[in-house]
C-alpha cells in the first residue's frame, strides 16, 4: 500500500511538472551554412506580475556576438529579461548556421509563482537575416509564448520551431521525493 | 479553474464609454462622431514591439475588407503621438494611432495596466459593445462579426 502511495507520488510530481521553460529547436536545414540574426523580445501585457526570462544554451551555430539592446536586457549566454519596462529587446548575430538552432528559455517570478492576472508578458523570438529581414519562410513573430497565471503558453509558432517543455522545479523536487522515499522504503523493508 | 485571475473586458450589450482621444498628428477622434458606424479599438501594450506590431499589421493587411464593411479603426494606448507617428509611418498603417494619455479611456474600457492590456472591442452602430476580447483574435473573426 505504502509502495503504491509512494510511487503514485513520484508519477504525479512527472505528470504535473508544468512548464516553465522550453527547449526551442528550429530547422534551420534551408539556411544551413549561413549567417543569421535572432530577435528576441520579452515585453510586459498589463499585468503587475514581475517576470524574468533566461535565455542560454544556444547550440546549432558556430558562434554568435552579441547586437543591440534595448530595455531590461543583462548578462551575455545566459541572457537575462525583465518585463519592467517595454520594449525589452536583443539581437544577436548568429555565424555558421547548421541545421537546426536551438536554444533555452526559462521563465520566474510572480508571472509563474504567484500570479495576479492572466494578461500576460509575451516572450517572441523572431529569425532574421543579416540584413534583419525576416527569413524566408519564417513568420514575425517566429514564435510566441505567453507567460500568464502561472503558467508559460506556446500561443505562435512557424513550423519549422519544435518545443521540448523543461518541467516545473517544484515539480521536479516533488518527483524526486517520491523516488528518493521509494528507494528508502525498499531499503529498509526490502521485499 | 484560473477564473479568479481574469479581468474581463466590458461585456457585449453594454454602452460603450463615450471619449475623445487626439490621434498621432493631434487630430482629436470623438466616439459620438462615430455613431452609425462600426468601431473597433485595439488596446496594444508597446509601439514596435514583436506582438503588437504583427496585430496591427494583421489589421492593415485586410483594410480592404475593413473598409468594404465601412468600419473605422484605431490603435490606442498611453504611448506619445511621436512614437505612435513613427510606429504608424514605419508600417504604414492606414487607420489612426490613439494617444491615451494616463490611460484615462483604458479605465473605462478596463484595458489599463502597467502597460495597455491587449484587447480588441467592436462598437456597434448603436454605440453598445458588440464584440470584447482579450488577446489576438483573429481578423476573420471581427471581419464575421461586421458580415
Amino acid at each position: 500500500m505504502m509502495r503504491a502511495f509512494l510511487t503514485l507520488l513520484a508519477m504525479a510530481g512527472a505528470l504535473g511538472a508544468a512548464p516553465v521553460g522550453y527547449r526551442v529547436i528550429v530547422d534551420t536545414a534551408a539556411f544551413a551554412g549561413t549567417d543569421a540574426q535572432v530577435e528576441f523580445q520579452f515585453n510586459p501585457g498589463g499585468t503587475p506580475d514581475a517576470a524574468t526570462a533566461e535565455v542560454s544554451a544556444l547550440a546549432g551555430i558556430a558562434s554568435f556576438t552579441n547586437g543591440p539592446r534595448t530595455g531590461d536586457v543583462t548578462g551575455s549566454n545566459p541572457w537575462l529579461f525583465g518585463n519592467s519596462v517595454l520594449p525589452n529587446q536583443l539581437f544577436l548575430n548568429l555565424t555558421g548556421l547548421g541545421a537546426l538552432f536551438s536554444f533555452q528559455v526559462v521563465f520566474s517570478g510572480d508571472a509563474i509563482d504567484n500570479p495576479a492576472e492572466l494578461d500576460g508578458t509575451a516572450f517572441t523570438m523572431t529569425m532574421r537575416d543579416t540584413g534583419g529581414n525576416v527569413l524566408g519562410g519564417f513568420s514575425e513573430p517566429s514564435l510566441w509564448l505567453e507567460v500568464s497565471g502561472g503558467a508559460v503558453l506556446p500561443l505562435m509558432q512557424d513550423q519549422q520551431i519544435t518545443l521540448s517543455e523543461i518541467p516545473e522545479p517544484r515539480a521536479m523536487i516533488l518527483m524526486m521525493s517520491g523516488l528518493l522515499l521509494l528507494a528508502v522504503r525498499r531499503r529498509c523493508f526490502p521485499g | 479553474m484560473l477564473s479568479w485571475l481574469i479581468s474581463d473586458p466590458l461585456e457585449v450589450g453594454s454602452h460603450a464609454p463615450e471619449f475623445s482621444l487626439p490621434d498621432e498628428r493631434g487630430a482629436t477622434v470623438s466616439l459620438r462622431e462615430l455613431r452609425g458606424r462600426n468601431v473597433v479599438l485595439v488596446w496594444y501594450p508597446g509601439d514596435d514591439t514583436t506582438v503588437c506590431r504583427k496585430q496591427l499589421c494583421e489589421l492593415r493587411d485586410e483594410w480592404a475588407e475593413l473598409t468594404r464593411r465601412g468600419v473605422a479603426v484605431f490603435g490606442i494606448n498611453p504611448q506619445s503621438a511621436e512614437s505612435h507617428a513613427k510606429f504608424r509611418a514605419k508600417f504604414g498603417f492606414p487607420f489612426p494611432l490613439l494617444v491615451d494619455s494616463g490611460q484615462r479611456v483604458g479605465k473605462l474600457y478596463r484595458t489599463h495596466g502597467i502597460v495597455a492590456k491587449r484587447t480588441v472591442y467592436v462598437i456597434g452602430p448603436d454605440g453598445r459593445v458588440r464584440y470584447a476580447k482579450r488577446g489576438k483574435p483573429a481578423v476573420s473573426d471581427v471581419l464575421e462579426l461586421l458580415d
